[in-house]
């Protein structure tokens, strides 16, 4: 690559302490008044012709949208005198720069200027028209001398006249955005450094301001382009309600004019940092404005290239579905109308006929009233539906990204504008309700997802105890069915007040068990032996064991259940006496 | 170029108005601009490496050339890049470095300056600053490379030839006209024994030859152990000459310096000034060392040494009797003697040490301070200018 051959450059040759004047740029002032053959060129030649071709662009659009109202518009014509104008108003503009006339000599410069521009102008359009018609004019301003200021060619002039202007204030900022020696700072010894340095920007000229000139006509021209272009391209009726279609192609002119445009806003920049650089006596190395321009120009080709890959179009009606909507806002409007006026006329009605006046008169027939609008039609694309929208979905994706970012950028770029909002009140007591309801709805989430994780947990815990409430004792193996068998009589028990503690084991406590059934001793035995294996063996509990423990459960159940009997049974007698104290 | 985001948003639009495909390829070229011109502005400064190649040690008057290296180290070209580098006044003037270049993918320049060295000191060279930007003028970044580049420019250095500096240690390298000190290693002759005389110093081969007893005559010599002990503390130099009185004190100290490491003697010195290495000022002590590599780390501190007012040349003085050894020379520079110092130097003197005194910014008629060393002892000199130091050429 370049980094290994020519890499090392003698910067002595170009700092003008060492060796001034061999730097490829020109080091400081050695630039001023000297001028290269390619600067020459690009001055004198190339930008002429990219401002006349930009301005071309636009009168080409603007003819489009001209022709498709008046077929008579002589719009080659046109297009050609606005290049040539062009050229000549950055001519004229760089000789007056040039030869410093006296404003009596550049009044005169002017008026001569405008009058050939108008003769150009008048005699131009027959090259349209014919000779025929320009005989037959000839003859007509000679009957009548006001017939030479035809409306046609008062509008031409003027169009002509505002594109001249134009060139020729593109010309000069772009001229002003130059370097001029008299911008220099004199010596220190120099009776004009005093002079200099009490000048408003110290002599220096806004080249910020200029730049931004530049900027700001390029793209008001390109809106007004686009604009003149998409009017050309649409129906203006079917534009109104929203229902026009979809136009492709290349659109050269404007084309041509944002390539133009953008090179010639790169150049601008160039020619504005360089300036400031030769005011400053900064040492410009090797070739930057020659790198400048093949760097702006494939910067430019890799950005279109890429927006090649994009797409451009869109199938998802937004479109139809705004027009839909604009005609169902327009047709509510109009029954709104419509039934006021019923009203209005209803009551004049009303008056007239007590004044009979509208007596005799003809019934007038009663119009229709307008149906509402269809709803959109779905729009016609070849391919298949799913890749439409897909391609909808980028497109749109990208679209958003695209303007989502711009807005953040323009109010990022104009943060300082928004600081101030904060001191006012009403600011402070929205940004005071915002951060509240932040707060509010931040801790009321919190208590929610509190909530959900209680119900979350409760619910686990009931699933856990499910088995136990509703327990199917087929699905449960031997082992567990003696385990439920036992832990049920343990329930049941302590329902009755001699349950088993915790610290007794299951022997210890089968004592009081078969003291408290006396007519199921055995299988209370029966049934804690059986738990007492089941629970710390580790042999298999087998079928016949666990139906001999369930027979035995269903014994004590039974004694237990006849226990309770007994012992409600016994506790209605006894509470009269202790109510009434009668025996 | 900030326009370009609304012109962004306005042909939207105008597209999505009119339903023009080729608007929305413009949008995206427009976009496209802004957007990819901000990811290069920003990837630009990130890429760029530099490095400065120099010496970074000069003497005073030298030309130190600077080769400044840059590199994109990026794979996407740098439009333009304006290098600013910032440099001490005292080594360049204008003190700084300006330039505007394009750099090619992984393209490599290299720059140079020069700097006169016309000051001794510790000079940082940069920072750096870079600034660059897109092609259209929308984005521009700027960026500081922190630099940890300094130049050491040594401090004048005055060739002495003589310089009589009292001391009494033996065995040194320098001739001397008290003949107690006689070093074994420099026979200058043989003599007639007389009574007394060492048998060990008897040379042999001559008495043999002669018949008489002859012994070896040795060349007196001794060794100037010497510490220079510089007053930096700015309140004791007046306030008028406060700068150039500081600066020939240095010049005094190098050449002193200098002169002994020459002779090949031991040097040390004891500055109250303050080193720009150390972060806060401290006193600076060179312990007395010989040999060409203390003299460069006698040089490299003088280089670096600015004046301070936090120690007290007294503080100095105490400090500097730890590092010097029995019958080694004292050289005081300072401004001033006053009763104070004086006393300071008697006690040196009783101590043992051999004391001169070397004055650049007396503030009372010089010779009265010198009658008053000469009572003490001490030998005093007064150096205003850089050719007084003529006296020891």
């Amino acid at each position: 690559m370049s980094g290994d051959k020519g890499a090392l450059v003698n910067q002595e040759a170009a700092d003008p302490a060492i060796a001034p004047g061999l730097s490829d740029e020109g080091a400081g002032a050695s630039a001023f008044g000297h001028r290269s053959p390619t600067q020459i060129a690009l001055e004198e030649v190339i930008r002429p012709i990219a401002i006349a071709a930009m301005l071309t662009c636009i009168a080409i659009s603007l003819s489009q949208l001209v022709s498709a109202l008046s077929a008579a518009w002589p719009g080659e014509v046109f297009c050609a005198l606005v290049f040539v104008v062009s050229l000549e108003s950055i001519h004229s503009q760089r000789l007056l720069w040039r030869l410093r006339f006296t404003v009596r000599d550049s009044f005169r410069f002017r008026f001569v200027e405008w009058v050939v521009i108008v003769v150009l102008v008048r005699f131009a359009v027959y090259l349209d028209y014919g000779m025929q018609r320009l005989t037959a004019d000839v003859a007509a301003w000679q009957a009548d001398l006001a017939s030479f200021f035809d409306p046609s060619f008062i509008v031409m002039s003027l169009l002509v006249m505002l594109f001249w202007w134009l060139a020729s204030r593109l010309s000069q900022t772009m001229q002003e955005l130059e370097a001029s020696p008299a911008e220099r700072m004199p010596s220190i010894t120099d009776p004009r450094h005093y002079l200099h340095s009490t000048m408003p920007r110290h002599g220096l000229t806004d080249r910020r301001a200029r730049l931004n000139q530049i900027v700001t006509i390029f793209f008001w021209g390109g809106a007004v382009m686009l604009l003149f272009s998409g009017l050309a391209r649409v129906d203006v009726r079917d534009l109104i309600v929203l229902r026009h279609s979809r136009s492709s192609g290349v659109i050269l002119n404007v084309l041509i004019y944002f390539l133009i445009g953008l090179l010639l806003i790169s150049q601008a920049q160039y020619t504005n940092l360089k300036a400031n650089w030769e005011l400053q006596n900064i040492p410009i190395l090797g070739r930057l404005g020659r790198r400048w321009l093949l760097l702006a120009i494939s910067f430019l080709l890799l950005i279109a290239l890429i927006a090649v890959l994009l797409p451009v179009g869109y199938s998802v009606g937004l479109m139809a579905v705004l027009s839909t909507a604009i005609q169902w806002i327009m047709y509510i409007i109009l029954q709104i109308v419509f039934t006021i006026l019923f009203i209005f006329a209803t009551i004049i009605s009303f008056f007239l006929s007590l004044l009979r006046l509208g007596v005799g008169g003809e019934e007038m027939p009663l119009r229709e009233t307008p149906a509402p609008p269809p709803p959109p039609a779905a729009v016609a694309e070849a391919g298949s539906p799913w890749w439409q929208v897909i391609r909808s979905l980028i497109f749109w994706s990208i679209l958003t990204a695209v303007i989502g970012y711009s807005f953040y950028r323009f109010v990022v770029d104009r943060w300082g504008l928004f600081r101030g909002l904060p001191k006012l009140r009403l600011i402070t007591w929205l940004l005071q309700l915002w951060r509240g309801l932040r707060l509010g709805t931040r801790r009321a989430m919190n208590r929610l997802r509190q909530q959900i994780r209680q119900r979350r947990a409760s619910r686990q815990v009931q699933t856990a105890k499910g088995p136990l409430r509703y327990l199917s004792l087929r699905r449960l193996s031997p082992r567990e069915r003696v385990r439920y068998f036992y832990l049920s009589i343990l329930r049941r028990s302590a329902q009755q007040g001699f349950g088993r503690l915790p610290s007794m084991t299951p022997l210890e406590y089968a004592a009081i068990l078969e003291k408290s059934v006396p007519m199921a001793v055995e299988q209370a035995h029966e049934l804690t032996q059986a738990f007492v294996e089941a629970r710390y063996s580790e042999h298999e509990i087998t079928k016949e064991r666990a139906s001999v423990a369930q027979e035995a459960w269903r014994s004590v159940k039974r004694a237990l259940t006849a226990r309770r009997r007994l012992q409600r049974a016994a506790q209605p007698e006894a509470r009269p006496v202790e109510v009434d104290g009668a025996p | 170029m900030q326009n370009l985001l609304i012109f962004i948003i306005g042909l939207f639009l105008i597209a999505a108005l009119f339903r023009v495909d080729f608007f929305f390829y413009l949008l995206y070229v427009l976009f496209g601009v802004f957007f990819l011109s901000q990811i290069w502005t920003d990837r630009t400064l990130r890429g760029i490496e530099c490095k400065r190649e120099y010496t970074d040690r000069a003497f005073l008057g030298e030309r130190v050339p600077v080769k400044l290296h840059l590199r994109n180290k990026n794979l996407l070209p740098v439009g333009w890049l304006r290098i600013h580098e910032s440099l001490p006044i005292q080594l360049r003037s204008p003190n700084f470095f300006n330039h505007v270049l394009s750099l090619l993918p992984k393209e490599k320049v290299v720059l140079h300056y020069e700097l006169d060295c016309r000051r001794r000191g510790y000079y940082l060279l940069g920072p750096l600053v870079l600034s660059s930007g897109d092609l259209f003028g929308i984005h521009t970044r700027d960026t500081e490379i922190p630099s940890n580049d300094f130049l050491t420019v040594y401090p004048q250095i005055v060739p002495l030839a003589k310089l009589d500096l009292p001391a009494q240690t033996p065995f040194g390298s320098i001739p001397t006209k008290q003949r107690i000190f006689e070093d074994p290693a420099r026979m200058i002759g043989v003599r007639d024994y007389q009574s007394g005389d060492s048998l060990r110093h008897i040379h042999w081969k001559t008495t043999a030859s002669k018949g008489v007893l002859q012994v070896k005559r040795f060349e007196p010599a001794i060794s100037i152990e010497s510490q220079i002990l510089l007053n930096l503390n700015r309140s004791e130099y007046s306030l008028s000459r406060v700068d150039t009185a500081t600066e020939l004190a240095i010049v005094v100290a190098a050449s002193i310096a200098n002169y002994l490491i020459e002779k090949k003697q031991t040097v040390g010195l004891c500055c109250n000034g303050w080193d720009l290495l150390s972060p806060e000022p401290q006193l600076i002590t060179l312990p007395p060392r010989k040999g060409r590599e203390q003299l460069m780390n006698i040089l490299e501190v003088l280089a670096r040494v600015r004046t301070a007012d936090q120690f007290p040349f007294s503080d100095l003085l105490r400090q500097a009797k730890l590092h010097l050894t029995w019958g080694g020379t004292a050289i005081i520079i300072t401004g001033h003697a006053d009763e104070a110092l004086f006393e300071n130097m008697l006690l040196m003197k009783r101590g043992g040490f051999h004391v001169m005194l070397i004055l650049v910014d007396p503030q009372t008629p010089f010779v009265t301070i010198k009658e008053r060393a000469k009572e003490v002892g001490i030998r005093a000199y007064m150096i205003w200018q850089e050719s007084d130091l003529d006296v020891w050429r």
